[in-house]
């Protein structure tokens, strides 16, 4: 299977989510807010108990989160290897979970959305969705299902 | 290598039509690859139902993974003190800051900015101002100097009901004396997530809260009998005056009795605004050159 498009795609999505953590970090580290998108709530979200996690604010978690997609992505590009893939198949699972939960404490419980965050949440979904695709692409074309 | 090439043309039969023999390096190793795989993806799907698969496996483990993670996270996230049935508030107004003349304001009364917060203890956007930016402004203005921060009651959402929650947590906040700003902190912490007017400040529960924060019970009590008549026609007194000022909508925010659009304002619009009094209340020395922004009107994004 070419891998070159998929990736891209894949890498996309990534990129874009390590953009995102990374800007909201700097806002986090600056003790900035982030620039309003439409919907505003950044600043209620960003003040609000549940922007840190022990004590370090969730937007590095986003880092490390789309950083390492990121790497899983560009190593079973250069490699091949559908291990990779499997591994960021996982990790995209996990994150699609917590990303479901942020929404739900953003909808029901802090009351406000942050579109950044949205954002964010949606490079992961998308993401993995993608990942999915490719994944079960990639076992056709070895002829696993 | 040359096994695995002998396997593949053993499977050649089975394809229509047969694949072009591997002519690079590269090619035979991926196809060795893809034979090996092949052959365990078989041994696999002949021992094991699809449940099983390792798909399977690792995508239910993926999901109980991130649950775990969200419980745990839940749990660290939400570590909230409680006093009884009450959350403890997370960042209490420093009691040192309250006004000696006036139990509802916070800060010297010579500060150069007044700032009058117009609220409704069961309204969602003050309670968001009161928790998360109220405290910042306190820390970064009212301790400084800068600002005498007064309490406003609006208590429009349970319509006018004397007996309604808005009326009676007001009424409630004012019985407990100099305990205003301690109360006041429990209530928005304590603010029902899921609706106004849904019975969350019921008479027991503000008295709970009067407890929490230290209030005279003696004085609490007598001050609420008969529906804390007084109280409720001083709340009523005040939410006529914000009315009869324009205030339509909570919180509002006013400025030096200049009211504010825009509801829960950020630091990041409160902060110059308030810094743009200051400048405008302080004569300029002589031989400045002119006004200059402060620092935090320039470090706001």
């Amino acid at each position: 299977m070419a891998r070159g498009r998929p990736a891209l795609v894949l890498g996309g999505f990534a990129a874009v989510g390590l953009a995102i953590a990374l800007y909201l970090s700097a806002n986090a580290l600056a003790g900035t807010v982030p620039a309003c998108l439409p919907g505003g709530g950044c600043e209620t979200v960003a003040q609000s108990e549940y922007s840190h996690w022990l004590g370090i604010p969730v937007a590095f978690f986003g880092i490390l989160f789309s950083g390492v997609l990121l790497g899983l992505i560009v190593a079973w590009w250069r490699t091949g290897d559908g291990r990779f893939l499997l591994v960021g198949y996982a990790q995209g699972l996990i994150g699609v979970v917590i990303v479901l939960y942020l929404r739900y404490l953003e909808l029901f419980v802090i009351g406000a959305i942050c579109a950044w965050c949205v954002a964010y949440g949606a490079t992961i979904v998308f993401g993995w969705l993608a990942l999915l695709v490719v994944q079960r692409r990639a076992r056709r074309a070895r002829g696993e299902g | 290598m040359s096994t695995n090439s002998s396997s593949s043309g053993a499977r050649q039969p089975k394809t229509p039509t047969p694949p072009r023999p591997p002519a690079t390096r590269q090619e035979r190793r991926e196809a060795a690859r893809r034979d090996q795989r092949l052959a365990s993806a078989r041994t696999v799907a002949a021992g094991k139902p699809a449940w099983q698969s390792p798909m399977a496996l690792i995508t239910a483990a993926a999901v109980v993974l991130g649950l775990v993670v969200v419980i745990l996270v839940s749990g660290v996230l939400s570590p909230k003190a409680t006093v009884g049935n009450l959350i403890k508030p997370l960042r209490p107004t420093p009691a040192a800051l309250v006004d000696p003349a006036n139990p509802r304001a916070l800060g010297k009364a010579s500060a150069p900015v007044t700032l009058e917060v117009w609220s409704d203890f069961q309204c969602p956007a003050c309670d968001a101002f009161a928790t998360t930016i109220e405290p910042d402004l306190i820390d970064q203005y009212v301790a400084t100097g800068k600002v005498h921060l007064i309490y406003r009651d609006f208590a429009f959402i349970d319509k006018g009901a004397a007996d309604g929650e808005s009326h009676q947590a007001a009424a409630a906040a004012r019985c407990v004396g100099d305990k205003f700003w301690a109360f006041h902190d429990y209530l928005f912490e304590n603010q029902n997530p899921t609706g106004e007017n849904k019975g969350t400040f019921s008479a027991a529960f503000l008295a709970s809260v009067a407890d929490a924060v230290g209030a005279d019970k003696a004085a609490y009590d007598a001050c609420m009998a008969n529906g804390a008549a007084d109280m409720v026609a001083a709340v009523n007194a005040e939410t006529a005056v914000g009315t009869a000022a324009g205030v339509n909508q909570t919180p509002t925010i006013a400025l030096d009795g200049k009211l504010m659009q825009g509801g829960a304002l950020p630091m990041t619009t409160l902060g110059p605004a308030i810094d743009a009094l200051i400048a405008a209340a302080s004569p300029a020395p002589s031989g400045s050159p002119g006004p200059v922004a402060s620092p935090a009107a320039s470090s706001a994004p």
